[in-house]
């Protein structure tokens, strides 16, 4: 322990019950404490103690294992390709009213307007309306501007006005400040993956990245189709960089192929390939 | 057992009651995607049909799926994961809570104790 008396600031307390630490106000702010908190308190080999606000409890445990209890019931798998979608289903026979709805309602309804920061880090919507709007993480926006991907879950409050934290996908695009923007659609699973953090911790660089990734898969699967006879009228070329591009037209045809075409050809055409 | 969806993204396939999907491949969970809400689902499910698009076109290896295993598996591998506030910036109408294992990133957002929107993505 530190000989330096002077630096300590814990003081024992009367009732003897522990040791009790004063803490400024705007330093606690400053470590993300607020009053009330849990805090978890460990105590450095220097004396010193390190106050920072508690873990969360782990709620995705007690989520997955009502779940699995029966918490809700689980569709019939439905094959696509070599994969399987699974449908969840709720077990409720009549739903509670939500009062918020989603972007794609809110669009349609006009009471949503996207329009470009001019700062690769934000897209700027208001909304008009008089119902709450839930923004997914990984929502993409696009316009006559750079499109952007949504990195964070929100409610948007009633006529609230605000800027949406987000990150590039399409990285030699240039920015149009004002421009107007509209949905896109959703980042594909690997972008989303490097999007799923603390918003401090969101890589831009990593995000053009998983962009790059998936359009190197895109162009696999693109040719393992036309490589296996399916019409596909769409195309997609390496060192692309192009995400809205791989989401509407690669992203839809393989869908669409893949849900009218028996896998095996697929699979039957890569075999001849590697012969 | 197993139907053979025609799964037009743009059209969706409407499914009563349907909150939420699970995405398998190569016998292993890449994604769950679930709202707290059967309309709140039917309103973006062509958007979270895009997100595994590419998954589900390209090819992999055929496993038939056991449902409680693949989810007694993920719960498994959430066990102990990195669990984080979203930042408060970020915290705008609800909560974000991150967790994050070496292959699995998720993302629960969540008012109050009621979940709104759960997404958990393989790597």
């Amino acid at each position: 322990m530190s000989k330096d008396i002077s630096k300590r600031e814990g003081k024992i307390a009367k009732d003897g019950t522990g040791m009790k630490v004063y803490i400024k106000p705007e330093e606690a702010q400053k470590a993300g404490i607020a009053l009330g908190d849990n805090v978890s308190v460990v105590v450095n080999p220097d004396g010193t103690i390190t106050i920072k606000p508690a873990a969360p409890p782990n709620l995705y445990e007690k989520f997955l294992q009502n779940a699995i209890d029966g918490g809700v019931e689980f569709g019939d798998p439905i094959e696509v390709g070599d994969s399987y979608v699974i449908p969840i289903l709720t077990k409720s026979e009549q739903a509670m009213p939500r009062d918020y709805i989603t972007v794609p309602e809110a669009i349609a309804m006009g009471q949503l307007r996207f329009t470009d920061t001019g700062g690769i880090q934000g897209v700027h919507v208001t909304n008009t309306g008089n119902m709450g709007v839930l923004v997914l993480q990984g929502q993409v926006f696009e316009g006559a501007t750079q499109p952007r991907t949504i990195i964070t879950n929100m409610i948007l409050a009633p006529n609230q006005d605000v800027v949406l934290p987000a990150r590039c996908v399409h990285s030699s695009h240039p920015i149009n400040a004002n421009a107007k923007m509209t949905i896109a659609g959703m980042s594909p699973r690997n972008v989303s993956f490097s999007l799923m953090t603390p918003q401090s911790k969101v890589d831009q660089q990593r995000v053009w990245g998983e962009v790059g990734c998936i359009m190197g898969t895109c162009v696999t699967v693109v040719k393992s189709f036309k490589d296996a006879g399916v019409v596909f009228n769409t195309d997609v070329w390496h060192g692309s960089n192009d995400l809205t591009h791989a989401m509407h037209e690669v992203g839809q045809a393989a869908m669409f192929a893949c849900s009218n075409v028996d896998a095996g050809i697929l699979r039957r055409e890569k075999k001849f390939q590697n012969r | 057992m197993f139907k053979r969806g025609r799964w037009n993204i743009k059209e969706g396939k409407e499914i009563p009651k349907q909150i939420g999907m699970i995405v398998v491949k190569n016998g292993k969970l890449i994604g769950m995607e679930m709202a707290g809400h059967p309309d709140t689902f039917n309103a973006v499910k062509a958007q979270l049909y895009q997100k595994y698009a590419i998954d589900l076109a390209s090819t992999g290896q055929k496993v038939e799926v056991d449902v409680k295993k693949v989810m007694t598996d993920l719960l498994i591998e959430l066990r102990d994961g990195h669990v984080e506030m979203g930042d408060s910036s970020q915290n705008i109408g609800g909560q974000n809570v991150f967790v994050e294992t070496p292959e699995l990133r998720g993302s629960f957002f969540q008012r109050g104790n009621l979940p709104v929107f759960v997404s958990i993505v393989r790597k």
